[in-house]
Formats: structure tokens, sequence, C-alpha cells
């Protein structure tokens, strides 16, 4: 339980995957653009990661060291066919603003990294937990920067307006460059806390 | 070849190939449960498109003609009250992120009845506010040749563009133009 | 043996100028105020306070960041002024204050500050404000016809009147004429109108010695040359002439290519620095969405700065180049 706890608070704060570990920046600068699409994205990738993570943890003795990279993609690619078939059928509004970036969660090194540097040195157990952890931290991570780039580049929050019919929203937070702009200062932020805290 | 190379390529290859027969097995489920599913929500929503663009009352035939507009995907006639009135298009001009798969409809006297957007990838915010009914409607009961402005003059055939969203509105009223050239070449 | 009771004994380095960054910023900003004469004279006293709120808004900007952040603070080198007139020139002269402040707070704070202060910024801190502005594309691109009556500070409702660079990206000529380009009656944004004025303050920016000739030479010189070789519409110099008076060309070329941190510092490199601006403004002005190019081939080419320095690095006195390997003659293979 206490080991449970402990990889929990590091996938969400001190390894947090975006924010400290710097991976899996493509899906997270664009799919921020609302709290809905970071927040759907962030799930999506979780649900992938951690039934990877299990699979390979439970393959890890058969898989031979040689073809792993090319074993575990195979796993992965998989995985995100069947989630995105899944939200085509399921969820057909959010798999549609998310578009094209489902099936790119496959080259999504958040992935591809934790079955490589966790999944596959672990028991089954803490495999999940770890799939659950970054998962949640990727998606800690994508709620911030969308939210943000939502009220600032938008004027909405989950679609629903928040300012007046005077309000000007910056498009440029919801264009690429907000998102750049926005991952930069909560980067910043998030390094200054986790500072202070370890003082 | 000595043996045991001869083994290991085995070995990584029969791992290999059991772990992608096994994916493909379990990806083949997912897509026999999801298949029929995906395909009646795709229809469904052209249907909506359709049935919101023509009006609830009309019901539709597929188009029998020539057509060299290569942003045209499907044509049909639309039939009211047992008679041809117009015609429903579902056209697919490029925007600023690919193709806007939109439905035209095209009443009977040559003019736009209605515009629906079925799929887009525009920008969110600039060229996905197409979707709204604000800038949809500007293309009701339009007519002949279309132009694009950045403000109203209050000449004919005038569509004022999304802010900072050129390509977006020229997109879509070139999708709309196509639907309504095909009209008037049928008319004749 | 002589007298040497007379001669002065120090190290290096001995000619010493009074330049300093405050002198240099007010000569730049004497040369700026033609072109703020001109645009009060063509769109109101407006323009006066739109400039005024700007300059106001980067003075406090950067009093407040350095304050907050316990650094010395320098607002007294005049540096944020300039950058605030040069916003301020860069809209239309109908944008609302509250938008002229986010521009000022993204200059100084973000481009400027976040990266070390004065001369540590490699983009143009006005420029990029410019870019980040565009978050409002309505507002950047209503551009209030000359002589418009507008309040000094509310925000103003106006309709938008096409600018020269408009009418030339659609193949047409423009309405005014070259007389009134060049003085800047016409519409666009507050100070780049009047390509005399801004000329006026370049000579004496290079007079100064503030700014040498190289960038704004080549960088005018290639847009011009490429507009006289590929004329859109009839009257190669006709059109080249109204090319190079339209839009932020002269602004750009003289104010913003020449800004000390994020241009190169040799005249080698400066001259293809130019050379890019010129290419990057007349291909977007050709081939791209908007009309105008200005701002976005200056900020592209600041961030091709680093590597045109190191291209143009100059060579050591006294250095003397390796001789080159000697080839052996064809065939004779030495052993």
């Amino acid at each position: 339980m206490k080991n449970f706890l402990r990889q929990l608070y590091e996938g969400l704060f001190t390894n947090n995957p975006v924010l400290v570990q710097l991976i899996g920046m493509c899906p997270t600068l664009a799919t921020t653009t609302s709290l809905e699409n970071g927040f759907g994205m962030g799930m999506a990738a979780t649900a992938v990661l951690i039934c990877s993570n299990v699979v390979i943890s439970l393959l890890r003795k058969l898989i031979p060291s040689k073809v792993r990279i090319a074993a575990y993609i195979t796993i992965i690619a998989g995985f995100v066919t069947a989630v995105d078939l899944l939200m085509q059928a399921y969820l057909p509004d959010l798999s549609k603003s998310l578009g094209l970036f489902i099936p790119l969660i496959v080259v999504n090194c958040i992935i591809l990294a934790r079955a490589e540097a966790f999944a596959s040195k672990n028991k089954v157990i803490p495999s999940l937990v770890d799939g659950l952890a970054m998962g949640l931290g990727f998606t800690f991570a994508l709620c911030i920067l969308s939210t943000i780039r939502e009220i600032l580049g938008a004027g909405t929050l989950l679609g629903h307006p928040l300012f007046g019919d005077n309000f000007q929203p910056a498009i440029m937070m919801i264009l690429p460059a907000g998102g750049f702009l926005t991952l930069g200062f909560v980067i910043a932020l998030f390094q200054k806390i986790l500072k202070k805290k370890g003082a | 070849m000595n043996d045991s190379l001869k083994k290991d390529l085995i070995h990584l290859g029969g791992a290999l190939l059991a772990i992608t027969v096994v994916v493909a097995l379990c990806l083949g489920c997912v897509d026999a449960l999801t298949r029929d599913k995906i395909a009646a929500l795709k229809e469904q929503q052209v249907k909506d498109a359709m049935g919101a663009v023509c009006g609830t009352d009309a019901t539709f035939e597929p188009l029998e003609a020539d057509i060299d507009d290569e942003t045209i995907q499907d044509a049909y006639q639309i039939i009211r009250n047992g008679s041809p009135d117009g015609i429903c298009v579902q056209v697919a001009p490029s925007g600023y992120g690919g193709e806007i798969t939109m439905i035209v409809g095209v009443s009977g006297e040559g003019a736009v009845l209605g515009v629906q957007i079925v799929e887009m990838s525009e920008t969110a915010g600039l060229g996905a506010n197409a979707e709204k009914p604000e800038f949809l409607q500007q293309y009701e009961g339009q007519q002949g040749d279309l132009t694009v402005v950045k403000s109203a003059t209050g000449a004919e055939g005038e569509i004022v563009a999304l802010s900072g969203a050129t390509i977006t509105s020229n997109g879509v009223t070139s999708g709309v133009q196509s639907a309504l050239d095909l009209a008037a070449s049928l008319a004749q | 043996m002589a007298d040497l009771s007379k001669l002065t004994v120090s190290s290096s380095p001995h000619i010493r100028h009074e330049d300093n960054t405050r002198q240099i910023m007010v000569d730049v900003i004497i040369a700026l105020m033609p072109a703020l004469a001109i645009a009060i004279y063509v769109f109101g006293p407006r323009a006066l306070t739109l400039t005024a709120v700007s300059a106001a808004g980067c003075l406090f900007f950067e009093w407040l960041y350095q304050r907050l952040m316990k650094k010395p603070v320098t607002v007294g080198d005049c540096s944020a002024l300039v950058t605030g007139i040069l916003l301020a020139y860069c809209l239309p002269v109908s944008s609302p204050m509250w938008m002229v402040l986010i521009g000022d707070a993204f200059a100084i704070i973000v481009v400027k500050q976040l990266y070390g202060g004065i001369g540590k910024n490699f983009m143009n801190p006005a420029l990029s404000a410019r870019a980040f502005l565009m978050s409002f594309p309505v507002i950047m691109t209503t551009w209030p016809a000359i002589r418009t009556k507008l309040p000094l500070f509310a925000t103003p409702d106006v309709v938008s009147s096409a600018t020269p660079l408009a009418s030339l990206k659609q193949g047409l000529m423009p309405n005014a004429s070259l007389t009134d380009l060049a003085l800047g009656m016409v519409g666009g944004s507050m100070g780049e109108i009047s390509a005399l004025a801004l000329l006026a303050g370049g000579l004496y920016l290079i007079s100064r010695k503030v700014i040498t000739f190289h960038t704004p030479v080549a960088y005018l010189g290639t847009v011009a040359l490429l507009c006289f070789l590929f004329p859109h519409g009839n009257g190669r110099v006709e059109f080249m002439l109204a090319e190079l008076c339209s839009g932020g060309l002269m602004l750009g070329a003289i104010f913003m290519a020449t800004d000390y941190s994020t241009s190169p510092v040799t005249k080698k490199g400066q001259v293809v620095f130019g050379i890019g601006c010129g290419l990057l403004t007349v291909f977007i002005r050709f081939f791209g969405n908007m009309p105008e190019g200005v701002s976005y081939s200056i900020l592209v080419m600041n961030a091709t700065v680093f590597l045109i320095e190191k291209v143009t690095r100059p060579r050591k006195y006294g250095f003397v180049a390796p001789p080159k390997a000697v080839k052996t003659p064809e065939g004779g293979k030495s052993k």
C-alpha cells in the first residue's frame, strides 16, 4: 500500500512524465486546446498505458530481448487501435475532436518508455500501478495545460462561456504558439513548487 | 549459417509472429464488435445532416448524372411529396486542416437550402467556428456566384469570412459553390 | 629624454566615447518622432495617446518585473520606452488600450526580461508582441480610414478600410498616389504609414552612427530588386515603389531589423540578415496568406542570428589559413 502511494505520488508530481521527464510532448502540445480534449487524451493514453504495462510485464520473460522494441510496439499499437475503434463506436464526439491524435498514441514516448524502463523489469501488479500513476500524471499535466489554454484562448471552460460578451479571448493561446508558451510557464512553476517542497 | 544462429532466428521470428498473431486476433474481435456501430453512426450523422438541411419531409434518391467536380462525394435527388425538388450534395472541399466534409442542400429553384458540416479538422477557436449557425446561415437562400468578403457591403452573393479564418471560409464557400454549380448544370 | 609628465599612462581602452544605452535610445526616440508627427496629423490625437500609453506600459512592466524579482531597476536606460513606441507604431490606431497593455506586458516580461533583460533577448520584443497580439485578429486587421475622428482613450468602433498592401495583394495598384504613399496619407498601422518620415529618422540614426546602413540597405534593396524583377500588374518601377512604401517595410528595415541585441554584430552578418529579411518579406507578400510579411520575416531572421554569426565570424588579425592539401597529379599515385 505504501509503495502504491509512493508510485502514485511520483507519477503525479516528482516524476511527472510531462512536467518533469519532458516526454510525450507531441500530444501534450497538440491536444490541450480544450479541457475536454486534454482530459480525453489523457484518459485514452492511460488506458493504453495500463494495458500495455500489464501485458508487457506478463510477457517479460517470454519476449526475447533482441526484438523487444518491435514486440512492444506491436502490443502498444494493438491496444491503441482497439481504443481508437471503441472510442469511435461509443464516444463519437470525443473521437471526432481528438481525430488523428488517438492513433498517434502508438508513438507517444511515455508508453514505450514505461514499457522499457519499468514493465519489462517488474512484476505485474507494480507495472499496473506504474501505468496508472504515469497515466494519471500525464492526464494531470494535460488538464492543467488545457484548462489554462481554454480559459485564455477561448474564454470557456468545458465549453461553457466564463466571461461576458465583451471578453476577447486571446486566440493565440489555443494555437500551437500558445501551447509552447503555456507549457514553458507551467513547467517553470512546477519546478519552482517541487524545489520548494524538496528544500 | 551455424546452427545456433539459425535457432536464434527461428526463436526471435517465432516470438514476434506469435505476438503479432495474438494482437491481430484481438483486434479482429474488437473490429467485429465495433464495425457495425461505427458505420451506423457515420451513416446516421450524414442522414441527420441531410435531414437538417433539406427538411425532415424529404426523402432522397441517388442522383444519376455525370459529375466532373472532384470535391463532390455524393449527390442525391431530393424527393418531396413524390416529386423531385432540388438536390442534396455531400462535398469535401479543402480547408486549412484538410478536407471539410459537408452537406449542402439546393432547392428546386437553385437556391441554397442549408449547409451542415459533418466532419472537419480546422483550428479550434478559429476555423472550427465554421460549424456555428451564425456563419452557416449566411449561405441560406444564396444563389449564383458567391464571394468571400471581410466585411459586409450589402452586395449579393456575399459571405462574410470568419475572423482570422479566411482559408476555412473560402473552403466552405467553394464547397457550397460546387453544389450550386451542379444544381445549375442539372437545371439546364 | 623627453618630458613624460604630460602624457597620461593608462591601460587600454584609450579612446572613450560617451555613448551609453540611454544616449542611443534617446537618439532612436528622436528618430521616431517624424513618424509620430505624421501619425498624429493623419489619425488625430489618439495616435499620441496610444503611443504614450504603450510607452508608459512598457516602462511600468519593466519596473514591476525588476522590482518583484529583486533585480536592479534599469528603467532609466529608456530601452523599454523605445519598445513601447515601436509596438504602438505597428498597431492600428483604433486598438483598444487594454490590448496595447497586454502587448507591453508580453514584450517586456516574456520576450525581454525572462531571457535576461536588455541585450539578452533573441527576438525583437515589439515585433514578438505584435505577433502575440494577432490573438485578436479582428482588432489587428481593422484599419480605420484616415482622418476618422477617434476617442482619446475609449475603444472606438470603426469600420475597416482597405490598406495599400491589401490592394497590392490582390494585384491592384493602391488607390493612393505614390506621393500619398510616401508621405503617409493612407490607412495602415499607426507609425508605418509615412515612408519619408521613417527614412528621415533612419538618416538621422545613420548620421549619429547609431546604426549603419548595411541592414536597411540590404533589406530594402532585396525587396526592391525582387519587386522590380517580378512586378504584379503594370509598371515595374511604380510597383516597386508602391511595395517599398507600403506596410511596415520602412519601419521594420530601419528600426527593427537594426535592433542591436537581435541582429548580427558584423557588417557581413548584417548584410546577410538584411537580405534574408528581404527575401522572406517578398515571399510572404507574394505567396503567403497574409498581406504583410515584415514582422514575421524579421522574427524568423532573429532566430537565425546565431547561425549567421557563426558563419560570419571575423578572422583573427594575423591569422593565416593553413595551406590547402597539395593535390597529387592525376594518375600519379604517390607512394
